[in-house]
């Protein structure tokens, strides 16, 4: 009995842990190794360099920094903006609105779209002479803004990341309509008694109990943020002037056009790295806090 | 604990299994003893069919081709099965950047195929100087390939002189604008910079973008950056430039920058063209007119928008050097040069009847423009005859391959810095020069 | 009277800005739905949001005739894998969340941290490791490769739900005499259902998009997936928008599909997974 009892986890957990043994963790550490070699990824000539690779990306790679940099904006942008506006359009229509399921259903919708074709999309919206932005922009007065922000490096990132609200905004949205239909009512009720301002409610009874939905929205935002590739690839492919590369474009651009898969791999553990910092210790305080 | 020491001899189970895994792929039993003696241990090829044995029975190879010549290269190569009923090829079709980042992982895994289809210049020399591609020199001499493909087209699969490609396309380009538009203005072709930029400006004045150009990705503006800097440079140092044998702080490079920003400054590219993609800026070319500094492959690019190429006029762009040459490059197909012999003679069987005289002038109206020295000519793509004919006479490799890839986004990055004034071109010049340097320092 | 009409009222208010936001996001879908009627010429000629001069109806029957297989391979390797893989994730979330095991927490995390590799890092070796197996260009090589990818999400979410099934239950089942086996499919899968759905809906739209993986694995025409398939549309010197708008069009209808047949679960379900 004894024996069985322990044995038992471990059979449940082996196809998961064995497939994902396999596919995610040897890989990784195989990459991990790499990283520390100066290397094309054939040639006989392979040099450890051990951090050398590390050190040189940040002190050296120009583009590495503006991707870094890039990258925190997005992420910054995504904690705030997305989950933000996720949060809000979750607490709208988690009233008994009329049509409510009809509006969960258009926020969810561009979340279904592949990054490509939102590229695709959202490029040709922001086209400075055929796009309806610049139309709609001249039509309400505003041509001073109908600029073509996507080829200005200093506004070109900002103008991605708007369509990137636009597609990513529906997850966050949901996974809090999920966590605000299993608050129970009864904290309300008293609440309301005690004569409590919606403010106060949100503020000392939704937000507490949201706080484990709060762990799986950051984590998955957060890696979004950290990895996100397509949609910027596909809207200004990293230019103006190499503006709005990220740490996944610049590392396909260092392993797959230049052969310099150390570097590569480097810029692959620094994003593992960052977000492992962050996220690890997040989950496992809230994990301590929910479960006594 | 317990747990812990249940935990370590299953997570050894799981390593060794995969180490085991690894060691025998490598030295994987079934690959044909060699009879060629080009080293080639490595079983690459024969993942779903039979390695096939020396007694000559079926050989298997793998051809890997981008989606762009399927229409016409899949039946060309089912009709070679049927010719060669020995030899069965597995076709793979990739979209034009899949293949790329598909044969770096494969040349990393070393699970490239026994043919592929690749450019030349620096996307194809990555194969060819780590031993990836076979050396097609004693190939070449024994098939008499002088005879049969354009000497323009040799040229340009070579690498370190040697021959590593079949010639498969030979592509040049040139400046492409609507007839009726010239007519309207009362235009020839022009002969002179000066000329073009005359009539640049008459277009402009008439509100036609003169060049609908897409800087996404960079190489459409390239285009017209590399032949600038051959009309300011002259044909040696552009040479000598692209070989990184002279410095890119030369004059011909600033002037060359500097132009493009005048032009940037007279608006005679579309509003927001830096980031815009190539095909969108060509809409404008569509719609309205403008130029456009395309390739051989043009004609069927204006067949298949619904668009009529005896429309358009061709000249070559007016750089006023010497033999006023055109840029231009290869395509052609890589054979492995680890794969068994048998597979090889094969992969080069097949890749020579997808490119000879015969097979070509069959399929000529969708083929493009192919490396041979002589074939048809065909109403479908009326300029592809003239470019070839013109391409002899003088051809530059086309900056994007002749220069190592990371040099070549370093140009495309400077550029858009000057044209968006975040840098002079002698500061433009001045980093190109230092990732040169860069690139010579990592790649001794 | 005074708080009903303001509550009308900021209803009303409400339902403005809804409608604005709504407007926002379906106009660039409404662009696409135009472009793919549009010709090339009418295309090139006009803007990007202007109605069709004339509706080419048979751009979605070009774009049909040329993505029907390779839809159909995206349909085959979803269906496979993706009830696979919950199969796989909720035995993982069932072991650590109602068996006794001391490393559960420790395992969540180890897994958990699978989410952050980015996928270019694995190419090469998974790459060695599916051609050591002669798994190249199979359907179970590239299924393997995509549970992989899908574990750490999937036990996630399906761990935050099984958190929250009261484990009086358990206790049940025990006194029932099943086995853990048995408590699993009968007592904790059905309860856990609509966590399922709503994974079988995200994951499913994962995989049918999937296409880093598909590119490099798969390099078998007659193989590859729709995120393939419409690549084909964009060539080297030119790219085919109208029918390409009008593939993407047709290309999300199983998915939408999919959404739309578990849309009741996809709230319910997710409401366990985040109290995990």
């Amino acid at each position: 009995m004894r024996l069985k009892a322990n044995f038992a986890p471990w059979l449940f957990l082996f196809p998961a842990l064995f497939i994902y043994l396999m596919v995610i963790v040897l890989p990784s550490l195989y990459s991990l190794a790499l990283s520390f070699f100066d290397w094309n990824g054939v040639s006989a000539d392979k040099k450890f360099v051990g951090l050398g690779n590390y050190i040189s990306l940040i002190t050296e790679d120009t583009v590495f920094r503006t991707a870094l940099k890039n990258n925190l904006i997005w992420l910054i942008g995504s904690l705030t903006i997305m989950i933000g506006l996720g949060l809000t359009f979750a607490l709208i229509l988690n009233r008994q609105l009329k049509g409510r399921v009809f509006f969960r259903s258009i926020f969810y919708y561009p979340y279904v779209l592949s990054g490509i074709i939102v590229a695709i999309v959202w490029s040709w919206m922001y086209h400075p002479s055929k796009g309806f932005v610049t139309f709609f922009l001249e039509k309400i007065g505003l041509e001073a803004l109908a600029n073509p922000w996507l080829s200005d490096p200093k506004t070109a990132l900002y103008a991605i990341f708007i369509a990137g609200v636009w597609q990513g905004v529906g997850l966050p949205m949901v996974l809090f309509l999920a966590g605000l239909q299993a608050i129970p009512r009864d904290p309300y009720e008293a609440a309301i008694i005690d004569g409590a301002r919606p403010f106060q409610t949100f503020r000392y009874i939704t937000l507490p109990l949201l706080r484990d939905t709060f762990v799986i929205v950051f984590a998955t935002t957060m890696v979004g943020a950290m990895k996100v590739y397509d949609i910027i690839y596909g809207m200004t492919g990293g230019g103006p002037m190499n503006s709005t590369q990220v740490l996944s474009s610049w590392m396909y651009y260092q392993t797959f056009k230049y052969n310099y898969i150390g570097i590569g791999s480097a810029i692959s553990w620094y994003l593992i790295v960052i977000c492992l910092i962050v996220i690890v210790p997040y989950v496992i305080f809230i994990s301590k806090r929910s479960h006594h | 604990m317990r747990n812990m020491r249940k935990l370590s001899p299953l997570l050894l189970v799981f390593c060794l299994a995969f180490l085991a895994a690894c060691g025998g792929g490598n030295n994987s039993s079934g690959s044909t003893p060699s009879t060629g003696g080009t080293g080639n241990n490595t079983d690459s090829g024969g993942r779903l069919n039979d390695q096939g044995s020396s007694s000559g029975d079926k050989v298997a190879i793998s051809f890997w081709g981008i989606d762009g010549i399927s229409s016409y290269v899949e039946p060309i190569i089912k009709e070679f099965e049927q010719e060669n009923p020995d030899v069965s090829v597995e076709i793979s079709w990739f979209s034009t950047d899949a293949i790329k980042e598909s044969l770096k992982v494969a040349a990393s895994s070393r699970t490239l195929p026994d043919v592929w289809f690749n450019w030349g210049g620096s996307f194809a020399s990555f194969y060819s100087a780590n031993g990836l591609a076979m050396d097609l020199t004693q190939v070449a001499t024994d098939h008499n390939w002088t005879g049969i493909y354009n000497p323009a087209a040799i040229e340009l699969a070579k690498y370190d002189g040697k021959i590593y490609s079949v010639p498969f396309h030979l592509a040049s380009l040139g400046v492409f604008v609507k007839k009726d538009l010239y007519e309207q203005y009362g235009l020839q072709a022009p002969k002179t910079l000066a000329e073009l930029e005359n009539h640049m400006a008459i277009m402009h004045e008439n509100g036609i973008t003169p060049l609908p150009v897409g800087g996404k990705y960079g190489w459409m503006l390239m285009r017209w950056t590399e032949q600038l800097i051959e009309h300011y440079a002259g044909p040696e140092l552009h040479d000598q430039l692209s070989a990184l044998e002279a410095s890119w702080t030369d004059q011909s490079v600033v002037k060359a920058l500097t132009k493009l920003k005048e032009w940037s400054d007279k608006g005679y590219f579309p509003k927001g063209f830096i980031t815009m993609a190539p095909e969108e800026a060509e809409m404008y070319m569509y719609s309205d007119g403008g130029y456009a500094l395309e390739g051989t492959w043009f004609d069927q690019t204006l067949t298949s928008n619904g668009y009529d190429p005896n429309n358009y006029l061709f000249f070559k762009f007016p750089n006023e050097q010497g033999a006023v040459r055109m840029s231009s490059f290869a395509e052609g197909f890589q054979i492995n040069a680890e794969t068994s012999s048998e597979k090889q003679e094969a992969a080069i069987k097949l890749a020579e009847y997808i490119t000879s005289p015969d097979v070509v002038n069959k399929y000529i109206n969708e083929y493009g423009a192919p490396a041979l020295s002589e074939f048809a000519s065909t109403d479908a793509a009326p300029h592809v005859t003239v470019m070839a004919g013109e391409v002899s006479a003088g051809n530059f490799l086309i900056t994007d391959q002749a220069l190592p890839q990371e040099v070549v986004d370093k140009l495309f990055e400077v550029t858009d810095a000057v044209i968006l004034n975040a840098m002079t071109p002698e500061q433009a010049a001045a980093e190109m020069q230092k990732a040169v340097d860069q690139y010579k320092a990592n790649n001794p | 009277m005074e708080a009903s009409r303001k509550r009308k009222f900021s209803n009303g208010l409400l339902y403005v800005i809804l409608a604005a936001l709504a407007v926002f996001f379906i106009l660039p879908v409404v662009f696409v739905a135009f472009t793919a009627l549009k010709s090339n010429a009418d295309l090139n000629a006009h803007s990007f949001y202007s109605f069709p001069q004339e509706l080419m109806w048979s751009n979605f029957a070009d774009a049909w005739n040329r993505i029907r297989k390779y839809m159909g391979n995206s349909l085959f390797i979803s269906i496979v894998k993706v009830p696979l893989g919950i199969l796989v994730n909720a035995l993982a979330a069932f072991a650590l969340t109602r068996l006794r095991f001391k490393w559960a927490t420790g395992m969540f995390v180890f897994i958990l941290i699978g989410m952050m590799v980015p996928m270019q890092a694995t190419l090469v070796p998974l790459n060695m490791m599916l051609n050591a197996f002669d798994l190249n260009n199979t359907y179970p090589g590239i299924m393997f490769i995509y549970l992989g990818f899908g574990i750490p999400f999937g036990v996630l979410v399906l761990r935050g739900f099984m958190l929250a099934i009261p484990k009086e239950l358990d206790e049940a089942a025990l006194i029932d005499g099943c086995g853990e086996l048995g408590k699993f499919f009968r007592i904790i899968v059905p309860i856990a259902m609509p966590a399922i759905a709503t994974l079988f809906i995200l994951d499913f739209l994962a995989t049918w998009n999937e296409f880093l993986l598909a590119q490099i694995f798969i390099t078998k025409d007659s193989m590859q997936p729709i995120t393939a398939g419409l690549l084909t549309f964009q060539g080297q010197h030119s790219t085919n928008y109208t029918l390409l708008n009008a593939g993407v069009l047709l290309s999300i209808l199983p998915v939408m599909f999919v959404y739309v047949f578990f849309q009741k679960y996809l709230i319910s379900g997710m409401v366990g997974a985040v109290k995990g």
